[in-house]
């Protein structure tokens, strides 16, 4: 077995899927990219399928050594990528050759790169899924959540749409994010909304947050006004991912994929797909502004988005008929 | 039904039913006899293939659908048809899988245990019966894989949580907190009263039934190699 031998894992790249469906009930979260747009992107320009495996690299700071040929691209954060020390394009399909040393550096804006293999990583799933969350120690390489090491060996699955992956095909810059540009964030009211005071509603979507260094792939906690709740204790419930929940401090937490299944803080509503693609990308000091956003836009755009790239819904396994 | 849940919009995918505010096994039994009806096959077609994933919780349950094959207004409708139809289910039907769970009660596993012996103003053979005696209805699984949140405690052997949460909380640890019970599937950061010790981590789902009973040093140790086989 032959294939790119990480020399660096740099400060966190993980292997992640779509992510890991139909086992929330169990207590699963879903894992998969944070930033789906980046992710969705690099596996179109591969002619991947969307689900394919990628290395979800935080930060930059990866090398590796390709043992084989084999077309890659990167997308996401705008990290310095180079092939042998000379620089290589991002958002567009690079092909390496065997032998070839390719580093992606540190990101000059945004946090998360997706690098993308045509036919895809191939790496054992577990729970029908490859996405690794570590506090739950499951998917990546072994099957038990660890994020990769130097010396890790990953295999490109068997291409099977090599005339999709063209060398030097690339996204068009008007898809490409400014992960430089302010945050405005499109949130859609839900859960206890309604229980907010309309003074805290008015404070929330007025004032500017900032992101904190507390930030993970669980959920990102931001910083501002004080949002109050004057409502009694929840009994824990459902948490989607986006969700924004609001603990006895007044200061939001923005939950990603890694988060837990039930959460008990009230929840002021759920950011749009494209706006937690946006959070998952904002470092920390980042300003953000909420808006208010109906539901039905937002649903018809992902509609649209998934259509697009191909994704198809996962059931889970116990409601196929 | 005659108290439908409340149905509101949880995201552009999701749909929350709500059945209570509070945390009742009554009101709990509706949650897993509403997702069991909607996993049934008698349940219509539109909600059986556009249904992903069901997340029950306490008074809550969660549907997740495909949100791109159906509109959001239908697959309510659906719902709502179906949830119109149902009977409430049987007073204290109990139709969860029973698990019957070994517990090794001991101070070197039972961190906690006399600490609640004292608080609670009995022995610990008191506690460890009153911890053996009911049979607990599993309400949610969440929070981590695998962890099942068991209920009700004892009215004597109420506590609320540690002041300060443990930063490692061994695997398999049995705890408790105010009325409810669990078992630690994996080390965690946890700050529930911990009792003892199980041999093995049962595979439980949400509307199952658990009952847990002593073991003796020897039991437990036979049935920790019996399951590391």
């Amino acid at each position: 077995m032959s294939g790119l031998r990480v020399i660096e894992p740099g400060m966190l790249a993980l292997v992640q899927d779509f992510g890991r469906f139909g086992w929330l009930a169990q207590g699963y979260s879903r894992g998969g990219p944070v930033d789906e747009h980046a992710f969705l992107w690099a596996n179109r320009l591969l002619g991947n399928h969307f689900n394919a495996a990628q290395i979800e690299i935080t930060l930059g700071g990866f090398s590796a050594t390709a043992q084989v040929a084999m077309k890659i691209a990167v997308t996401g954060a705008d990290v310095p990528v180079s092939v042998n020390g000379n620089s290589a394009p991002n958002w567009q399909v690079v092909a390496l050759n065997k032998g070839d040393k390719l580093s992606v550096g540190y990101a000059r804006s945004g946090l998360r790169a997706y690098l993308a293999v045509a036919g895809g990583w191939q790496v054992t799933t577990v729970k029908g899924s490859c996405a690794t969350v570590r506090r739950e120690q499951i998917g990546g390489l072994t099957g038990q959540g660890q994020a990769l090491v130097g010396g890790d060996l990953l295999t490109p699955a068997p291409d099977n749409n090599p005339s999709q992956a063209v060398t030097g095909q690339r996204v068009k810059p008007d898809f490409i994010p400014d992960y430089t540009s302010k945050l405005v964030l499109d949130v859609m009211p839900a859960a206890q909304f309604q229980q907010f005071a309309a003074s805290a509603r008015k404070i929330f979507f007025s004032e500017e947050y900032q992101v904190t260094d507390k930030a993970d792939r669980m959920g990102v906690r931001i910083q501002g006004p004080e949002v109050p709740w004057q409502g009694a204790g929840l009994v824990s419930e459902p948490l989607p991912i986006g969700a924004i929940q609001v603990p006895t401090d007044g200061q939001p937490i923005i939950m990603l994929n890694d988060r837990q299944t039930l959460g008990g803080y009230p929840k002021l509503g759920v950011l749009g797909w494209a706006a937690k693609n946006r959070l998952a990308q904002a470092t920390p000091g980042s300003k953000i502004q909420f808006k208010e956003a109906d539901a039905k836009p937002l649903q018809e755009y992902l509609k649209q988005v998934y259509r697009f790239f191909a994704v198809a819904c996962q059931q889970a396994q116990n409601l196929r008929s | 039904m005659k108290n439908l849940p409340d149905i509101q919009r949880a995201d552009v995918n999701a749909i929350l039913l709500t059945f209570a505010a509070e945390i009742s096994l009554e009101q709990n039994r509706r949650v897993h006899h509403v997702a069991a009806e909607l996993r049934a096959s008698h349940s219509p077609e539109s909600i059986r293939s556009n249904m992903l994933e069901l997340v029950p919780a306490y008074n809550t349950l969660m549907i997740y659908y495909d949100f791109i094959n159906i509109d959001e207004q239908a697959f309510i409708d659906a719902l709502k048809q179906v949830l119109s139809t149902l009977n409430e289910p049987e007073a204290g039907a109990t139709q969860g899988q029973l698990h019957e769970v070994g517990v090794l009660y001991d101070v070197s596993v039972g961190l906690d245990l006399e600490a609640v012996a004292g608080r609670v103003g009995g022995s610990i053979d008191e506690v460890i019966a009153m911890h053996t005696q009911p049979e607990y209805h599993v309400y949610a699984i969440g929070f981590a894989p695998g962890f099942a949140y068991l209920g009700d405690v004892d009215s004597a052997l109420r506590l609320p949580r540690l002041d300060s949460p443990r930063q490692k909380v061994p695997p398999l640890s049995v705890a408790i907190a105010e009325q409810q019970t669990a078992i630690y599937p994996l080390e965690s950061p946890g700050g529930w009263n911990i009792l003892g010790r199980c041999a093995r981590l049962p595979q439980l789902q949400a509307g199952d039934r658990v009952q847990f009973y002593s073991l003796s040093r020897a039991d437990y140790e036979q049935q920790r190699q019996a399951g590391a086989k």
